[in-house]
């Protein structure tokens, strides 16, 4: 236990330190888009942080040790997502060089309304997954230290916040590398002590659970499951606002698109090695665990004990640089998709709004999370809601040429609406896929929009 | 075949230490480098933006 502590000191400390020399953000540019000054490394870093979060990780862990290789093919869709927002959308975003955010490009495309609309949904996106990461982060601490929920979401959600409150997206991209470079060279070194030093005939034995994992799992998974599974993947996490904000912040048109294609192939080979650590668990952990719990035991009872130690500060990582990123974005996009619109505010001005959003979204998140009931579930109610009712608008957005507002807001009122009726008004209305059904909904009604629509007035 | 599993599984594992290496890297030339700017560079930020 004292190791531990000692441990997750040591992490805090050089996190403060990271934190501390990446300054106060001075002005709103500083806050929001670090300055447009971010070198593809770090972009490239901070966005694989924010996206592996403890879905792509104890969750993933969990999925490779029921059902093989199965999560990895559902996995590739989210690589293929990066790379073609990276070949398609990042360069273009990126263009707008007078947007700080998704809603302000949608603004800029169409009008104030739909940047308004892109705000609420935006900020209600990053406050419902910051209450799943906080909710993610408390079980690690309170597994391993047994402390209670309620105090660990509090302290993680505090120190998150205090950094990102003061040092916006510098902070949060820096912390963020800082984290990724942790836990990518601690999770693999734990794979490979297991497969290596832990496991008899270690490639024997992957091929044969890999083969015996995977044949179950595609046999208990319908198509119909797989196929919203890999839309969900596809689509579900495409430009929300903390990955939007890193296309905008990067230092080059060619940063903001090497660092998507990057980062999806980086998600690939991540999820391979997650997907091997849960199959290589097999013969080591009981068959019936819980898979959110695969991981902590696998590691429990074949690390050493300063092995062990170093899972919660990994895990920890994972979770704190994806709550970092979405404080940041829910604020960035509070401030300049729902205040500005309405009235002319000066950068001092601006700079304290979005301070002050950090606080109230980390407050409804710490709030939130005691009600998120499952991990996994909040995710997909989240991903179900935002590829719908943003994604039409914004890809379209970027790519006609005279983009109509009526379009765009009748696509997010229908994508958004048709979204929660079918998450939680009508669950079990339909087996096809609720993100499916409510993007096609959006995509009819963004077409109704633009055939009966002016142009942008003043055009 | 699981030579070949075996040697996958090291290559990737392998591949994303480096990542993290990488990464590690630029963000200490980073972390050393980062400083407040001079008066006179802010003033020439200023300036720029306003289209000077």
């Amino acid at each position: 236990m004292a190791l531990s502590v000692i441990l997750i000191a040591g992490y805090v400390a050089v996190l403060a330190f990271v934190a501390v020399r990446a300054r106060a953000a001075r002005e709103y540019a500083e806050f929001s888009l670090a300055r447009r000054a971010l070198p593809l490394a770090l972009i490239f870093g901070s966005l694989c942080a924010a996206y592996i979060g403890p879905g792509f990780s104890i969750g993933f862990v969990g999925k490779g040790f029921h059902s093989g290789l199965l999560f990895l093919c559902v996995g590739l869709a989210y690589s293929v997502q990066n790379i073609l927002v990276g070949v398609f959308i990042a360069p273009r975003l990126r263009s707008l060089s007078d947007c700080h955010t998704l809603g302000d490009a949608i603004g800029h495309k169409y009008n104030r309304t739909c940047q308004i609309l892109a705000g609420i949904i935006s900020v209600g996106l990053c406050a419902g997954f910051a209450a799943i990461m906080a909710k993610a982060a408390a079980i690690v601490l309170h597994e391993v230290f047994g402390l209670p929920m309620g105090f660990t979401v509090v302290l993680i959600v505090l120190i998150t916040s205090v950094y990102t409150t003061f040092g916006g997206l510098q902070a949060s991209v820096m912390t963020d590398a800082l984290q990724f470079s942790l836990f990518t060279i601690l999770m693999p070194v734990i794979f490979l002590f297991i497969l290596i030093w832990r496991i008899d005939d270690s490639a024997g034995t992957l091929a044969r659970e890999l083969t015996a994992a995977t044949s179950v799992g595609f046999r208990s998974t319908s198509p119909v499951q797989i196929v919203g599974l890999i839309a969900a993947f596809l689509l579900g996490e495409t430009l929300i606002p903390p990955y939007a904000n890193r296309a905008l912040a990067s230092r080059t048109t060619s940063a903001s698109r090497n660092s998507f294609i990057l980062a999806g192939l980086f998600s690939a080979i991540w999820f391979t090695v997650m997907i091997a650590l849960g199959i290589v668990a097999r013969p080591l952990v009981a068959a019936g665990t819980h898979e959110d719990h695969v991981l902590l035991t696998l590691v429990k009872t074949t690390m050493p004990e300063a092995g062990y130690m170093l899972l919660p500060v990994a895990l920890i990582s994972v979770t704190m640089s994806s709550l970092d990123s979405l404080l940041n974005a829910g604020a960035v996009s509070f401030t300049q998709d729902i205040v500005k619109p309405f009235a002319m505010v000066s950068d001092r001005a601006s700079l304290l709004c979005g301070r002050l959003a950090t606080v109230a979204i980390a407050a409804l998140a710490a709030t939130a999370a005691m009600a998120v009931p499952q991990i996994i579930t909040g995710l997909l109610i989240c991903y179900t809601i935002w590829a719908p009712a943003i994604l039409p608008v914004a890809v379209l957005g970027l790519w006609l040429k005279k983009p109509r507002p009526l379009a765009g807001i009748l696509s997010m009122m229908t994508g958004a609406t048709v979204a929660l009726s079918l998450q939680f008004v009508w669950p079990h209305a339909t087996e096809v896929p609720a993100i499916l059904l409510a993007l096609v909904a959006a995509l009819a009604a963004y077409l109704v929009g633009h055939f009966l629509g002016g142009p942008m007035e003043g055009k | 075949m699981e030579p070949v599993i075996f040697a996958v599984a090291v290559l990737v594992a392998g591949l994303i230490m480096a990542s993290g290496v990488w990464v590690a890297t630029v963000l200490i030339a980073n972390v050393a480098r980062v400083k407040r700017p001079t008066v006179s560079q802010a003033q020439g930020r200023a300036a720029e933006q306003a289209g000077l």
